[in-house]
């Protein structure tokens, strides 16, 4: 019995060692960034793990040498348009590919995965061509356009798991009584599938915010970038300062990192769903 | 307010009525509306997936039979020029195994990290849910600032990681990760492990969540250990969401290009240069159109045989069960 004890006392230490190790490499970079954010600059060489004394000055520093506002002012844009504009076309596709039982709908699922195969490298150089021609280089139109490829494919198939949830009793009652696929979609399928919704709007917003490639090609000018790209021209600067350096890189990670905490369990939803139905 | 009410509510006469479903006709009619309505609604989507997927891949593909330039706004057809030139010259064959090491490594360290997390996160202990949060992290921070980090972290002269190792061996303190010619590969593997691993690892909670309780106690009860039971039981009913994940993650690793990009260019030299990034760096910086879309379409043909070689293997798979 003695015995027994001890190992299970062994396997929870041990456990609790695991875990120790795990949240410090998840986590520690993150706390690094802050508190070296907010280190006053003759401590922030020193390596102390927490330091004493802190400042603002180098969020103060950003706002005042950079575009930062600007950069911040256009990644919200493309973020919001690209993620109401993917939450509509994919809710519409989604309910398509659910409920006809056409043989595409069968099919989607490995033709979505299908997509992923393509490097967005691939993409991105007709992309730039195209929409040269159109006049839509530096634009927050050329930019949310582009993005929607990012998007849409992703969300469309994890939608399609949420909606193939619903009992599809539910959709023939809707049909039977002789509402029309808009109402049957819009008074159904959509509170029933909120939890997916929510998901998929977060997941589009996630994307949008941290797309690095196409905005790097589609803007040209200081005005035109948003904050990855404005962040990583300040980072390739060799003059550069690390204090505003890594305030700016605070600014660009708060945002969806709020909107984790606040939503996670919707991502994690969507994820487990689309991982266990395929 | 509950949708069933707004449906009893709506005019009954639209419509066919249920009454008189078996008359041919109009049901032939009905379902070709119905047809219709499932083709408009997805219209959208395939769209978006037509124009920005297909029409791109398909002038990448044509570009590369030009001699097409940001240059010159003329261009003429070359045959396989481009492509005679990219698979003789001194890039082509380093870059390309370099690709499939750095996805190999990358892929095999983002699964067995991914799992041990999933293992973690599947035992029983308070604190779980936000430690999942946490664990999450490092996946949905934007690739410039995972770069920022680690090169803040890593940094040769005021990082943190050489003050540490420094303070263990003095010889250890002043390593160039980013940019030492044998270092640079390694380090650029092991950023972008950290951040796939929590992607890999939700998809394999909810494969190690979907294991029968049952058939994990039935073992035990059987006097299996963990280690066994785990063998037997667990890891059969994960091997076929163990394998689509790797098939997504060979995919995503072997595509990337901003991590890389962000973090070396490519270099030291050519040290970390992989295709995508070659892609880049031949149309934008080289600015040679026909060239770079050699470059992207032999990418396309690598990651088309790659897939292919998986889903016959799936097919075989599923023949013998």
């Amino acid at each position: 019995m003695v015995s027994q004890r001890k190992t299970r006392t062994g396997a929870r230490a041990a456990l609790w060692v695991a875990i120790l190790a795990a949240t410090i490499y998840s986590a520690f970079p993150f706390y690094w960034l802050f508190i070296s954010s907010i280190t006053d600059p003759s401590q922030l060489f020193g390596g102390a793990l927490v330091p004493s004394d802190y400042t603002l000055d180098n969020y103060a520093e950003l706002f005042a040498q950079t575009a930062v506002l600007t950069w911040m002012r256009n990644s919200v844009v493309v973020a919001v348009v690209v993620t109401v504009a993917t939450v509509v076309v994919a809710v519409m596709g989604a309910y398509s590919l659910a409920f006809f039982g056409t043989r595409l709908g069968q099919a989607a699922g490995q033709l979505i995965l299908f997509t992923y195969m393509f490097p967005g490298v691939v993409i991105v150089v007709p992309a730039y061509r195209i929409l040269s021609q159109l006049g839509l280089v530096d634009s927050i139109v050329g930019i949310v356009l582009v993005e929607l490829v990012l998007t849409v494919p992703f969300c469309v198939w994890m939608l399609r798991s949420f909606f193939k949830e619903i009992p599809k009793e539910l959709f023939e009652a809707g049909r039977m009584d002789g509402a029309s696929h808009l109402r049957v979609l819009w008074s159904i399928m959509v509170p029933v599938a909120r939890p997916g919704i929510i998901a998929i709007a977060v997941f589009a917003f996630i994307f949008s915010w941290n797309e690095y490639l196409f905005p790097l090609v589609l803007v040209n000018s200081e005005d035109g970038k948003t904050l990855p790209i404005g962040v990583a021209g300040f980072m390739g600067n060799l003059t550069v300062q690390w204090g505003p350096l890594l305030a700016s890189g605070v600014v660009t990670v708060l945002p969806v990192l709020v909107l984790f905490v606040f939503l996670q369990r919707y991502l994690v939803q969507g994820l487990m769903a689309g991982a266990v139905k395929g | 307010m509950s949708g069933s009410s707004i449906v009893q509510s709506s005019p009954p006469t639209r419509g066919l009525t249920p009454s008189r479903p078996s008359s041919p006709a109009p049901r032939r009619s009905r379902q070709r509306r119905e047809l219709l309505v499932s083709l408009a609604l997805l219209a959208p989507a395939a769209a978006v997936i037509v124009l920005l997927m297909a029409v791109p891949l398909v002038t990448v593909v044509a570009d590369s039979f030009t001699d097409r330039s940001f240059i010159s706004p003329t261009s003429s057809f070359v045959g396989f020029e481009n492509y005679s030139d990219v698979l003789t010259g001194d890039a082509f064959w380093p870059t390309w195994s370099r690709t499939l090491l750095w996805t190999g490594v990358s892929v095999f360290f983002q699964i067995a990290i991914g799992l041990a997390f999933a293992m973690l996160l599947n035992q029983r202990f308070r604190g779980r849910g936000g430690l999942r949060a946490i664990f999450l992290l490092p996946w949905i921070t934007p690739v410039v600032v995972v770069a920022l980090i680690w090169k803040w972290m890593l940094n040769d002269l005021y990082g943190i990681i050489n003050n540490l190792l420094g303070a263990v061996r003095p010889e250890w303190g002043d390593l160039a990760w980013f940019s030492d010619q044998s270092l640079a590969l390694a380090t650029v593997i092991g950023v972008n492990v950290w951040r796939g691993v929590p992607f890999t690892m939700i998809i394999l909670l909810a494969g190690l969540q979907s294991v029968p309780g049952e058939l994990v106690e039935a073992a035990s009860v059987d006097g299996a250990g963990r280690l066994r039971t785990f063998a037997t039981v667990t890891l059969p009913h994960l091997r076929g969401i163990l394998l689509t994940v790797a098939l997504i993650f060979t995919m995503f690793n072997f595509n990337n290009f901003d991590l890389i990009y962000l973090g070396t260019r490519g270099g030291p030299g050519d040290q970390t240069m992989i295709l995508p990034v070659k892609t880049y760096d031949v149309a934008f910086n080289g600015l040679q159109v026909g060239e770079s879309g050699a470059w992207a379409t032999l990418t396309l043909i690598t990651i088309a045989v790659i897939a292919g070689i998986y889903f016959a293997y799936m097919r075989r798979r599923e023949a013998k069960h």
